[in-house]
């Protein structure tokens, strides 16, 4: 069996799970462990509690594997347990403001199209994001994260978050317009440095 | 020192970690979608009181008196209810939020579809004998919490003393009418101003009367028939002023 799974989806693979073949959770765990690593990192901003954070999220998925439906995105279930588990890591520590009920989800927005230019300006986009990543709000730096470096879809975000697809765009061009404030300021101090 | 993958792995096979089972999310699921229908109907229940409380003592009928008078019908609404109201659509918001249908919408859109909805079913629910019946057995029963919901709101703020009354016309003269108020109170409604176009209604008859509280006294300024008013029944109550003017010319003459 195990020969085949490299070819099986996530789906496929839970639904094995669900059915008894638990020692495939290992699989699932090769796929994510270093996809969550990297997201619960760069959006809670304690690089010490990462590992915790990291595999209580796994332990989460296992036990609560069979409410998952399997006509559904695995992708997203479970990022959503690790942004719940990282929304509890940062009210716990107290140092940010974590408030995802705000205007931008209560007003209808023009729905706002998955950009073509992600590509041009991804990586310019990176750099900047890397480095202003601790200064921007929790709300933009989880959209920007999740669209940016783990490449999920405005779909996808919006799943994962519990929001409206249209908020998505919103907080994404939002965040963008933070970072290249950030990155002008940063030119203006270079220069008079 | 183990890896992660190993650490779950031998959790899983020791059995210290366990799959919830699946019959425990379906019963979560149906006591979470039982919630919000039994939060829903609720809903429906006291919007539908509020507009059955409403159009049994009249002030549903006050912008038939003229459109300026639509204000008390809004002071007449009972506060606690329609707080209570207000509550029960914010429970079922954020019980519904975990669903699809309604996080992909945005807040604004959702609270209003489900208060539109919640007026709609409300409002037909207020139409049928439902709230007659729950009146009848809080009467029967002796409830009188149930009992004193159904009594007649005193309007918040009222400002210009302008008020109103509906009921069935028990005794009626030139100069008065006895009126039989939903909540079993009798009220005689005196002709006050001898400008008040006033035709003595037929007694059984179900009337509404602008007018104003004096003492224990009511004084009346405008008559209608509340079935004529019903349902866009407007042109019905205007026949009715037609016929009083009538009737009042007939009489100076």
């Amino acid at each position: 069996m195990n020969t085949n799974l490299a070819t099986q989806n996530d789906e496929d693979i839970v639904r094995l799970i669900t059915e008894g073949d638990s020692d495939l959770f290992g699989e699932l765990i090769d796929r994510y462990e270093e996809k969550l690593t990297r997201y619960v990192r760069r959006f809670t901003q304690h690089p010490d509690d990462v590992d915790d954070i990291v595999q209580i999220v796994f332990i989460k998925a296992y036990t609560n594997l069979q409410s998952f439906d399997t006509s559904r995105s695995f992708n997203s279930w479970i990022y959503r347990i690790a942004h719940n588990e990282s929304v509890t890591h940062l009210k716990k520590k107290g140092g940010e403001k974590v408030s995802f009920i705000d205007f931008d989800i209560f007003l209808p927005h023009p729905f706002a199209k998955e950009t073509a230019d992600k590509g041009v300006l991804e990586n310019e986009i990176k750099t900047i994001l890397e480095q202003s990543l601790s200064k921007l709000s929790p709300k933009y730096r989880e959209v920007l994260v999740l669209y940016y470096y783990d490449d999920l879809s405005y779909q996808e975000i919006a799943d994962v978050l519990h929001i409206p697809t249209a908020t998505v765009g919103v907080r994404i061009k939002r965040g963008r317009e933070a970072l290249e404030k950030m990155k002008s300021l940063q030119i203006y101090v270079d220069k008079d440095e | 020192m183990k890896n992660l993958k190993s650490k779950i792995l031998e959790s899983v096979q020791k059995n210290n970690l366990r799959m919830i089972p699946k019959w425990k999310f379906v019963l979560y699921s149906l006591l979470g979608l039982v919630g919000m229908v039994f939060a829903f109907l609720l809903i429906v229940f006291v919007v539908s009181l509020i507009l059955f409380v409403l159009s049994r003592y009249g002030f549903m009928y006050m912008p038939f008196f003229g459109v300026m008078h639509i204000f008390q019908t809004f002071r007449a609404v009972p506060v606690l209810l329609f707080l209570a109201a207000v509550l029960l659509i914010v429970l079922v918001e954020v019980l519904s939020r975990q669903y699809e249908f309604s996080f992909k919408h945005p807040l604004l859109v959702t609270v209003l579809s489900s208060t539109t909805l919640a007026l709609v079913v409300g409002f037909v629910v207020s139409e049928t004998k439902m709230h007659e019946y729950v009146k009848m057995y809080a009467k029967n029963n002796h409830i009188g919490m149930m009992e004193q919901i159904y009594d007649r709101p005193e309007p918040f703020m009222r400002r210009d003393g302008i008020d109103v009354i509906r009921g069935e016309v028990l005794f009626s003269s030139p100069t008065s009418t006895m009126l039989k108020l939903f909540n079993d109170v009798e009220i005689i409604a005196y002709v006050s101003a001898t400008d008040t176009i006033y035709v003595p209604p037929k007694i059984g008859d179900d009337i509404v009367i602008l007018g104003t509280f004096v003492d224990d006294h009511f004084m009346i300024v405008r008559v209608r028939d509340a079935r004529s008013m019903h349902f866009g029944g407007h042109m019905g109550g205007r026949r009715m002023m037609n016929q009083n003017i009538e009737g009042f010319n007939t009489m100076m003459k």
